[in-house]
């Protein structure tokens, strides 16, 4: 047998692969290695393969880690440099990262026309925070603030074309886009306003007069955009108990930094609004239309409220009261009520005593003979109030609380009369006697200023 | 759990052993094939789709203890399928032909085989192989050519040990005939002339 072997095999020997074949099979198993390396590994798998140096290994496993590494620190800065753009004001180095590349990548990012509105509203608001966190530190230029104006025209235009879009597929959803829009227009209308004034008096920073006018011109274009048909009732609802939900959980979220008066201010106009829905739903089935109103009033409070707890500069210049004004219960309101009826009584006392003296301040005769009868219809007014008030359980509140009014306002308006009346013959005296003046004026002053705080 | 140096470790050895694997058995392995194959670019292509279908199995994850084994075995399994492109019938059904229950006979020994080997020359049976039905060219080449024992063919052609050694007597003495039915044609033309 050894000898069939020897000789089979030795012509079998014969059979081989010649050099060329040889080098041309191990390249193509070779790539085919290179291709489909080691799966469950990380590292330079082919240069083992290819039979490269060691050397060239290491470098490859290095630049790989170094890429890799570079790579993370890359990732690592641009992240942190968007963090810190984020508050960032015009004027600032990081200003233009923040609005052309964290705004513009959520912008791209969000999805859905609502949100999208949601999104440029957002951005409106921020421009707005940005030019009066300026104008408080003196800063907001001319450049900066038409700067401002246009970005805002810019951001109420792109939630306009949003909304116009959304119009074509859910009309409901267009209507309460609008409404969520007016609402924010409004609010830092009225937030800049409140700003001014108060700054006027206390005559600190900037005015934000541009501004303000391009909101109530952008306020004016979406009120008229708007149409006057309301969203179906369904998707009211459904958005009102969105918008509720998210004003509870706020409300859980400031527990920490809120004064529980806040709180419970704030809990108070949450639970006036569940009435007002409670109202409107019961209105439903008799008048839908006017449910479908008292919910839009709701849903349009509850944003106000949101703002309120998470604008932080809305919240700096406005009251909740002014924001969302409190809903009296009937006992509340006899309250305020009677408290009005006293204050209206002593401002006719006031007015009186200011009559009594007028001999001797020399108030104006045409002046007395207007005043005189204003005074007596006040009288009338508060006293029979307050025989009703004695009577009313409740049934003509609305009619009393006019009346009231009424009567207030026509006090008061005398009353500020005879103070304008006193101060100018008190100026007629000093110009006459000039040495006297130095000494009485301030008296009769502060004598004034002590009962108009009395009132 | 093995550490990154250590998975890289293996993952180097599993390359180094998978090449000198190829550097040991490519041209046994190209051998195997184109005696079997007949087709010399057909069994290139048989070598390295062996070795391509080796290295996925390996860059699995799986370990290779005897790459010889597993590549013959891989190449073998090709070759059948290579076979069952071009003929109608399987190795099975040439199997059923010839009718015969392989492991009842008596001469199944390897002395047996070394006594009928000693009777055949070699290089005229070498030239007789293709001539005789493939499941026994199959043996003879592991047996005589790859040098693998009745157990390792066994292995890898998934039969027992018996029909390996009956395959191999088969076909020695189908050559021993070949060449002698050759040498008394020879004679008889001879004669003739």
């Amino acid at each position: 047998m050894k000898r069939f072997s020897q000789q089979f095999n030795k012509k079998a020997k014969d059979i081989c692969l010649n050099l060329v074949e040889k080098r041309d099979l191990r390249e193509r198993v070779v790539s085919y290695m290179e291709y489909h390396p080691l799966l469950n590994v990380y590292r330079g798998e082919t240069a083992m393969v290819s039979g490269r140096e060691e050397h060239f290994i290491l470098f490859n496993f290095n630049k790989w880690r170094v890429l890799r590494w570079s790579g993370s620190m890359a990732l690592l800065l641009v992240v942190s440099i968007s963090y810190i753009a984020e508050n960032a004001i015009p004027g600032d180095t990081l200003y233009a990262i923040k609005v052309g590349f964290n705004e513009e990548l959520r912008s791209t990012v969000t999805r859905g026309s609502y949100e999208k509105v949601v999104w440029e509203t957002e951005r409106l608001n921020r421009r707005i925070a940005e030019a009066r966190l300026l104008a408080d530190e003196g800063r907001l230029t001319q450049e900066v603030e038409a700067e401002v104006v246009s970005a805002i025209k810019l951001h109420s235009d792109n939630a306009r074309r949003e909304i116009e879009h959304l119009k074509l597929s859910d009309k409901d959803e267009a209507t309460l886009a609008s409404l969520s829009l007016t609402t924010a227009l409004d609010l830092q209308s009225v937030s800049l306003n409140r700003r001014d004034n108060g700054n006027q008096v206390e005559g600190a920073s900037q005015s934000t007069d541009l501004i303000q006018a391009v909101l109530t011109q952008t306020q004016n274009a979406e009120l008229i955009a708007q149409d006057n048909e309301l969203p179906s009732y369904n998707r009211l609802i459904a958005k009102v108990e969105s918008e509720t939900t998210r004003a509870h959980e706020l409300l859980k979220g400031v527990t920490e930094y809120a004064t529980t008066v806040e709180q419970s201010d704030i809990k108070k106009r949450l639970d006036d609004i569940d009435k007002r829905i409670a109202t409107a739903m019961a209105l439903f089935e008799s008048d839908e239309l006017a449910a479908k109103q008292g919910l839009v009033n709701a849903l349009q409070q509850t944003n106000r409220l949101i703002v309120f707890m998470t604008n932080i500069d809305v919240r700096a210049n406005l009251t909740i009261e002014e924001l969302v004004p409190n809903t009296l219960t009937t006992e509340e309101r006899f309250g305020a009520l009677q408290l009005r009826v006293q204050q209206t009584d002593s401002l006719i006392e006031l007015a009186e005593i200011k009559l009594s003296t007028s001999t001797a301040t020399s108030v104006d005769e045409s002046v007395i003979e207007k005043v005189l009868p204003a005074i007596e219809n006040s009288k009338v007014t508060i006293t029979n109030l307050k025989e009703l008030l004695l009577i009313s359980d409740g049934a003509q509140l609305e009619t009393m609380e006019a009346l009231a009014l009424d009567a207030y306002n026509i006090i008061s308006d005398v009353v500020s009369l005879l103070q304008i009346q006193e101060r100018e013959v008190l100026r007629e005296l000093e110009a006459e006697t000039p040495s006297e003046v130095e000494i009485l004026p301030g008296q009769e002053k502060s004598t004034t200023t002590e009962t108009h705080l009395e009132v | 759990m093995p550490s990154r140096k250590q998975t890289s470790d293996i993952a180097e050895d599993q390359e180094t052993s998978f090449l000198k694997a190829f550097e040991e058995y490519s041209d046994a392995l190209f051998r195997h094939a184109a005696m079997r194959i007949s087709n010399r670019e057909k069994a290139i292509d048989a070598v390295h789709d062996t070795f391509t279908k080796v290295w996925s199995y390996v860059r699995q994850g799986h370990q290779v203890d005897s790459f010889r084994s597993f590549l013959y075995k891989v190449l073998n399994n090709l070759i059948i399928d290579e076979y069952r492109k071009h003929k109608e019938s399987s190795l099975d059904a040439l199997l059923e032909i010839e009718g015969v229950d392989e492991g009842s006979f008596p001469e199944l020994s390897e002395s047996t085989v070394e006594a009928l080997a000693a009777t055949i020359d070699g290089r005229k049976a070498f030239a007789l192989l293709e001539d005789i039905p493939e499941q026994y060219r199959e043996v003879l080449i592991f047996r005589f050519v790859d040098d693998l024992g009745p157990k390792e063919i066994a292995e890898l052609i998934e039969e027992s040990e018996n029909v390996v050694s009956v395959r191999i007597h088969r076909g020695l003495r189908l050559l021993r005939n070949k060449i002698e039915s050759g040498i008394a044609a020879a004679e008889k033309r001879r004669v003739t002339k």
